[in-house]
């Protein structure tokens, strides 16, 4: 077990850990502000990776314009998620408005089968086969592409909820909705807004992975569970619980499926939720909530 | 409660049951029969999921991974050991209901949220587990060949089937497990437990408050339930004789709850309903189109939810019980089954009560007290030297901010104490720390001799000590008599007999006797019908202590009583805190309404910035300088 080898799988985790890393922001950030574990972001995921394919193979788009198409589209998709299922649903609670998310994934899903197909797809990476290699430790051009893309994504995030107004409004509806309202503050408008953004970075991720991961219309069940994990595992509504979180679970998965067998690389990822809730329940980085 | 066991009648159960003999003579179609088998197994596995929902608000997410276990378990054991199959069923039940107890005792101690994320997670890792353990379990590739259900000779009859090999047959042994699991629900609902359980859904602090062990009930309940869905897992086992991990998945779970929902949680019916109607709605469609029902099924459930959150069950018995129910009723109805119902309500109640005034009643009877207690005087004031309740050291911080600080006193039996100071004196906090709601950080509480420092709320009101909050807290959506009830569970004998039979004459009219004579002496016996949530403000307030008052409290602590009462109501209801004195009860009372409660108290502790200002008879507080500064302000306005 020498260095080099640990240092690559390090590395791959890393690359695994930005797609989390962007699902995970997502789903972190509506549930801080509307209280809802939108579990169709997953959905998303996998329909930024259709779109993207579409996109390049039958449009003949380059992968770089698909990408943000992909953000556009699943962004659109997750507004109007919001706006037509989940507002008119909140009045009854989280549980409910829980349940109707699982039943839009289950829709999406199911609608990609009809639409695309139950095979799985890949497509061709514009950097091909580049990499670049440093001491026996490899990184492909594109995994840099994406280290790259998320790390502006996660930046970009951060500095609009804390410098931007809009972004100072969301902190303030997540912290006190009450306050929000009274000091004039539209939450609804708010809570579209975190939606089309969970629902943009979501559709990210699924055509940023799409060259990397071959995916069918059920991979975005097994990445908003995963991605579900990291939020629980970072503390539900913290940002930098997300992040944190997605590099555990990243890291766990890919030294598990190294140095055990590839087939608990999942289960590892939930062992390690399921420890965190009975040790610390708020999440590594959450605040206590109930 | 019972109310929807009561609702759906006892005549409709039995034509249910008829029809569900007759069924598979009318359905002769072996794809029908299959339904007709797989309905059965739906049934018993949302029972058994309601009574986690719908009787106890207890969210799972998880249950397949319940029936999974007592799948695979019942599977196993006879495919690879060769264990008959009754023997196997109890293993699938004892394996489920292990894994339920050891997933229940850590996550039903937490409240909100953690245990629908614990249960969920529980379920994807036993997917995961059944798909990854290949050597066990065979994997993603399925467990076939799994034997029929068969039963050794010497059980009944020669002439009785023993191979449960035609569908028909076995339709029949899985309707047996559908009645049994139906019969427990209905003995569990109807039982002490399931008025605890009723509590924990309802308001689990005051259910600990009357002295209900809810940690306790939450693992009862959860591992029955678990139980229930790993013999509804033995029973598919050997009806399909192949199993595959993602039977089980995070989606069956989700089916499970949909099916609940559909049907209406926590009603008599709903149950049965939601899954014999899914169950057939679903292949209907899948006979369409395979992939559109996927589709469809999603589509109806979000409508659903969104019309009928009271499931058609629920919505059914709100038609029959009249329109009287207006939309503020739907909008209650959700949160049994969500987690936040309890916070709207008690906004909603304070809301709504400001109105509200107290009943006539009171004021009435308390011309009478007068003369009463005058008589018995002498009787507590022999018992005063015995010191009942007492802090030592108390104090509490949060953070940074150190709320009860040193606090000492002692409360003496017969007396009535008022606890007073300024808003963030730290008098609630030390209600909460004296009952066990909050842990002390450093300091002893005595109750008659005994150090219960930090014991549980629960235990507490078992030892004599009960309280009341200050917001007005009662089982909003239980009647009146309900509540009561709840408030003598401490009182009711319990025990399997009697959960499974019900109480015998003696005891059921022992327990009505307690509960008459406490609603008529707080007045509200003429309510006793009606739900809580729809009685005025002041007779909720009124039942919050009646239910206190059942609980036969030795010492009580009353969290502002008055609030909200206008000086009529104030004094009627400190008449009434007198008569209760009267009968042996010591209290200690927090409120704002000085004048009142320099009438009414024996003894007032001043409290200020968590410390100890002042103690003693109100006449020497209202004369204490410090006190006269500090609380009243430098205008000493009372002493006009």
């Amino acid at each position: 077990m020498d260095l080099t080898t640990a240092l690559q799988f390090a590395v791959n985790g890393l690359f695994i850990s930005a797609a989390y890393a962007l699902v995970a922001l997502g789903l972190t950030l509506v549930f801080g502000v509307l209280h809802i574990a939108d579990f169709a972001q997953g959905a998303l995921y996998m329909l930024g990776a259709y779109v993207s394919f579409y996109a390049t193979q039958r449009l003949g788009l380059s992968y770089f314009v698909s990408v943000p198409v992909a953000m556009g589209l699943t962004g659109a998709l997750a507004t109007l998620n919001g706006a037509l299922v989940y507002r008119p649903l909140q009045r009854h609670g989280g549980a409910l408005t829980f349940i109707a998310a699982l039943g839009i994934l289950l829709i999406l899903q199911n609608l990609a089968l009809w639409l695309f197909g139950g095979d799985f797809r890949l497509i061709a990476s514009p950097f091909q086969e580049g990499k670049i290699t440093a001491g026996g430790v490899v990184l492909t051009h594109h995994q840099a592409f994406v280290l790259g893309v998320t790390a502006v994504l996660l930046t970009g995030v951060w500095f609009g909820l804390r410098y931007t107004k809009p972004g100072k409004a969301l902190r303030a509806v997540a912290q006190q909705p009450e306050a929000a309202r009274l000091v004039g503050i539209d939450s609804a408008r708010l809570g579209l807004a975190a939606f089309a953004l969970a629902g943009a970075l979501a559709g990210a991720a699924g055509a940023l992975m799409s060259p990397m991961r071959a995916f069918d219309p059920h991979i975005g069940a097994i990445v908003i569970l995963k991605s579900f994990a990291i939020v629980i595992f970072g503390g539900m509504g913290s940002i930098p619980g997300a992040i944190v979180g997605a590099l555990a679970v990243g890291m766990a998965e890919t030294f598990t499926a190294a140095y055990l067998a590839a087939e608990f690389a999942d289960l590892a990822s939930f062992a390690l939720m399921i420890v965190v809730l009975f040790a610390r329940p708020q999440g590594l980085l959450g605040r206590a909530w109930a | 409660m019972v109310r929807g066991l009561l609702s759906f009648s006892r005549a409709g159960w039995l034509a249910a049951l008829a029809v569900a003999v007759l069924a598979p003579l009318a359905l002769r179609s072996p794809a029908h029969q299959n339904l007709l088998v797989l309905t059965g197994v739906n049934v018993m596995l949302v029972t058994s999921l309601d009574l986690l929902t719908g009787q106890s608000g207890l969210l799972s997410l998880g249950h397949a991974a319940f029936w999974g276990i007592g799948a695979y378990t019942s599977a196993l054991l006879t495919l690879r050991a060769g264990v008959p199959f009754p023997v196997a069923v109890l293993a699938a039940m004892g394996a489920a209901a292990l894994c339920g107890v050891l997933i229940g005792y850590p996550s039903l101690r937490l409240r909100g949220h953690y245990f629908v994320l614990v249960t969920f997670i529980f379920g994807i890792i036993v997917t995961l587990l059944l798909t990854s353990l290949v050597t066990v379990t065979r994997g993603p590739m399925g467990l076939p060949e799994i034997p029929f259900a068969t039963v050794p000779r010497f059980w009944g009859p020669p002439l009785v089937l023993n191979t449960f090999q035609d569908k028909v047959g076995y339709y029949y042994l899985v309707l047996a497990g559908v009645v049994l699991t139906l019969w427990l629900r209905g003995c569990v609902v109807k039982s002490r437990m399931g008025r605890a359980l009723a509590a924990i859904r309802e308001d689990e602090d005051l259910g600990q408050t009357v002295g209900i062990g809810t940690h306790g009930y939450k693992m009862g309940v959860f591992t029955l339930s678990t139980a229930i869905a790993g013999l509804a897992g033995s029973l598919y086992a050997h009806y399909t004789t192949f199993l595959a991990p993602e039977i089980f998945d995070f989606v069956a779970s989700f089916d499970l709850f949909v099916m609940n929902v559909v049907g209406g949680a926590g009603t008599g019916a709903g149950p049965v309903v939601g899954p014999v109607l899914l169950t057939m709605v679903r292949d209907l469609l899948r006979a369409v189109h395979p992939v559109l029902a996927g589709i469809l099924f999603g589509f109806f459930l979000i409508v659903a939810i969104a019309f009928l959150p009271e499931g058609l069950v629920g919505r059914w018995e709100r038609l029959m019980a009249g329109a009287k129910c207006s939309a503020k009723d739907s909008k209650r109805s959700v949160p049994q089954i969500g987690g936040e119902g309890v916070a709207w309500d008690a906004r909603e109640g304070e809301v709504l009560g400001a109105g509200g005034g107290m009943g006539t009643e009171l004021a009435a009877g308390r011309a009478v007290d007068g003369s009463a207690l005058a008589d018995d005087q002498p009787a507590h004031l022999l018992r005063r030297a015995t010191p009942i309740l007492g802090v030592e050291g108390l104090t509490r911080n949060f953070g940074g901010f150190r709320a009860v600080s040193n606090l000492s006193f002692q409360v003496f039996a017969g007396e009535i104490v008022g606890l007073v100071g300024p808003n963030g004196a730290g008098k609630t906090t030390t209600f909460n720390l004296i009952t066990g709601f909050l842990r002390p950080t450093a300091g002893r509480i005595w109750l008659k001799g005994e150090d219960v420092t930090g014991m549980p709320a629960h235990e507490l009101a078992r030892r004599g000590l009960v309280r009341t909050f200050q917001q007005t807290r009662v089982f909003s959506r239980l009647t009146v008599l309900e509540n009561l009830r709840l408030g003598v569970h401490r009182h009711e004998p319990g025990g399997l007999r009697r959960a499974l039979f019900g109480l015998n004459v003696e005891e059921q009219a022992a327990l009505d006797r307690r509960v008459q004579e406490v609603l008529e002496f707080t007045g509200l016996w003429h309510q006793r019908d009606r739900r809580a949530e729809e009685l005025p403000y002041g007779e909720q307030r009124m039942l919050g202590i009646a239910v206190a008052l059942a609980v036969e409290p030795e010492v009580l602590l009353l969290d502002e009583p008055l609030a909200g009462m206008n000086p009529a109501e104030a004094d009627a209801t400190m008449a009434l805190v007198r008569r209760v004195r009267d009968r042996g009860v010591t209290i200690v009372l927090i409120d704002h309404h000085m004048e009142t409660l320099m009438r009414y108290c024996d003894r007032l502790i001043v409290l200020h910035h968590g410390e100890k200002l002042a103690e003693g008879p109100p006449a020497d507080v209202r004369a204490h300088p410090q006190v006269i500064r500090v609380y009243l302000g430098d205008e000493a306005v009372f002493l006009r």
